[in-house]
């Protein structure tokens, strides 16, 4: 078959491709110089005025740690869960199947309503957690005037969503580890954690590294679910980047700060992304 | 598989057991609420366990007596179906091309692709918005449609190319020696071999389309408002009617329930793109 020929069936999809990711990126880092609000009549051109503002603002910084934060404590707590539920789900039992579906349903169901589901769970007053929590330990736990409460209840939330997708991508790249290995390790004397410590670990580093980089890139742009649970607050304690950045869209009608904000979301998460890619590409 | 933690011990069985629990419980007390009665919702002390099932939750919303939900459901299926369409067409072509054509520079095209999965939503909410606004497809099926179409292609590039790659090459070179035109090799060769390919990307854009909501929330208000953004509705609402919310967020995970276990075998491969094996 011709070269050329090959094209004629790309183009579209490319066409469509490209003008949703340069028209976008080039539109926001033209809006990201101009002083630019949604309620004024006037765009007028302030340079880099907009990103001296942004990365000044206190929220932002703050905004920023928090995600940080946030990222750090639910991937740690999602990948010494995941390992544990992936040798689980290795094991030959009547029943695997089924429970790797029932497990999935979580990262299958709209975030937003994995934000009403938890809203349920946590409401004070009416929530079975701090129903629980007030009759067994004695805290008010109160997720609407408590910050700290709130974050708590973000990263549980997010542990409940993730962990079992982080289980099932171990779960992979487990089952990929060679038998023998392990066999011949136990047979050396191996203890189970020494096994698992200088046999399975070299053997699934990459796959674990490219599960903790996707995980990075979906939690630092984590919007829905939180947006329902706490809208980011009380005050600022759960306003991650995301929500910041709408917040500046929705109340101050900033147009130019709010791309300043944009292309940060941006290039972090193209960096992770193109790590992940990077790492999945030396594999093959 | 002698590795660390097994499930046949205590352990195992009881870390098993908590896990599942820990999964579903969320989910049922979601569909427990949204068969309660208003004074069992607001009961101080949690009620764990109903013996009347009350429908009226379900009713309210669906029968048009409250809030838009009815029009949101049927926006969401006609949203989602339309982007199936469009994006299983454009699609098709292009892992046609990506699997049967080598080109130049094809490899890193295709990752190029892949990377326009990843990109965030909330950096786009400013330039479609503004775009949009100028050619009045702000609050339209259309507008959504084109949005989820460019954002689910990549998954379905990407799926439909390793269904085709494993079909072998021989079937249409032999039908194209006997004169077939190339219409006739996609059409009668290609799209019966690859059927199961078809299904499974339809059915991942559907769940993606059905779930989506930062771009449904900002580019739509009354017209073409899906279920997510109706449902997100009730956060501002004064009055918290938990049980309506509890109904809609029910109805709005039942694809997610059911997909879950048609699509169990490609799952993690089309959550990462492949990156998972």
């Amino acid at each position: 078959m011709k070269f050329s020929s090959g094209w004629i069936y790309l183009i579209p999809a490319l066409f469509l491709l490209l003008w949703n990711s340069i028209i976008p990126t080039l539109y926001v880092a033209w809006a990201s110089t101009q002083r630019w609000y949604l309620t004024g009549l006037t765009i007028t051109y302030v340079g880099l005025e907009n990103y001296y503002r942004v990365l000044k603002d206190p929220t932002f910084i703050f905004s920023l740690g928090r995600t940080f934060t946030f990222m750090i404590i639910c991937i740690a707590i999602e990948i010494v869960f995941g390992i544990v539920v992936a040798f689980l789900l290795l094991e030959q039992f009547r029943g695997n199947k089924l429970l790797q579906s029932v497990i999935s349903i979580p990262f299958m169901i709209p975030p937003i309503a994995i934000g009403a589901t938890w809203k349920l769970m946590l409401l004070p007053g009416r929530g079975p957690v701090p129903y629980l929590l007030s009759s067994i330990a004695g805290v008010n736990f109160d997720i609407t005037t408590n910050g700290l409460h709130a974050f708590l209840a973000v990263i549980i939330m997010d542990v409940w969503h993730w962990t079992p997708f982080v289980a099932l991508f171990i779960g992979a790249a487990l089952s990929a580890v060679p038998l023998e290995y392990v066999e011949s390790a136990t047979v050396d004397g191996a203890k189970s954690y020494m096994r698992f410590r200088y046999v399975i670990l070299p053997m699934i580093k990459q796959q674990l590294l490219l599960v903790i980089l996707l995980r990075a890139m979906d939690l630092f742009r984590i919007f829905d679910e939180v947006w329902f649970l706490t809208g980011g607050g009380p005050g600022t304690a759960t306003s991650f980047i995301s929500i910041y950045l709408i917040r500046q869209i929705l109340a101050e009608w900033n147009v130019g700060a709010g791309s300043v904000s944009s292309l940060v979301l941006l290039y972090v998460t193209l960096m992770l992304c193109w790590g992940a890619l990077l790492i999945a590409r030396i594999r093959r | 598989m002698k590795l660390f933690l097994r499930i046949r011990n205590i352990l195992g069985v009881v870390v098993a057991i908590l896990f599942l629990l820990f999964t579903l419980f969320p989910v049922y007390w979601l569909i427990l609420t949204s068969f309660k009665t208003t004074l069992d919702i607001v009961s101080p002390t949690p009620v764990f366990l109903i013996d009347y099932v009350e429908l009226k939750n379900y009713i309210d919303p669906f029968s048009g007596m409250v809030g838009p939900y009815l029009e949101s459901l049927r926006n969401s299926l006609i949203i989602a179906v339309g982007s199936i369409i469009i994006n299983l067409s454009l699609g098709f072509l292009a892992a046609y091309g990506f699997s049967r054509f080598k080109l130049k520079g094809d490899v890193h095209l295709f990752f190029w692709t892949l990377t326009n999965r990843m990109a965030p939503p909330a950096i786009f909410v400013i330039p479609y918005y503004m775009i949009y606004s100028y050619l009045h497809l702000l609050d339209t099926h259309v507008g959504l449609i084109i949005v989820y179409t460019v954002f689910n292609l990549p998954l379905t590039i990407w799926l439909l190319k390793g269904f085709f790659d494993s079909i072998p090459k021989d079937l249409e070179e032999a039908a194209l020696v006997d004169g077939h035109s190339q219409w006739y090799v996609l059409t009668k060769i290609i799209i019966p071999l690859s059927k199961a390919g078809i299904a499974v990307a339809a059915l991942f854009i559907f769940i993606f389309s059905w779930n989506e909501y930062c771009f449904a929330m900002m580019l739509t208000s009354l017209n073409a408002r899906t279920l997510p953004s109706s449902l997100s509705g009730f956060v501002t609402s004064v009055w918290m009617q938990w049980g309506y919310l509890a109904a809609v967020a029910t109805v709005s995970i039942i694809p997610g329930l059911i997909l879950t276990f048609l699509l169990s075998r490609y799952i993690l491969s089309g959550m990462t793109l492949g990156l998972a094996r």
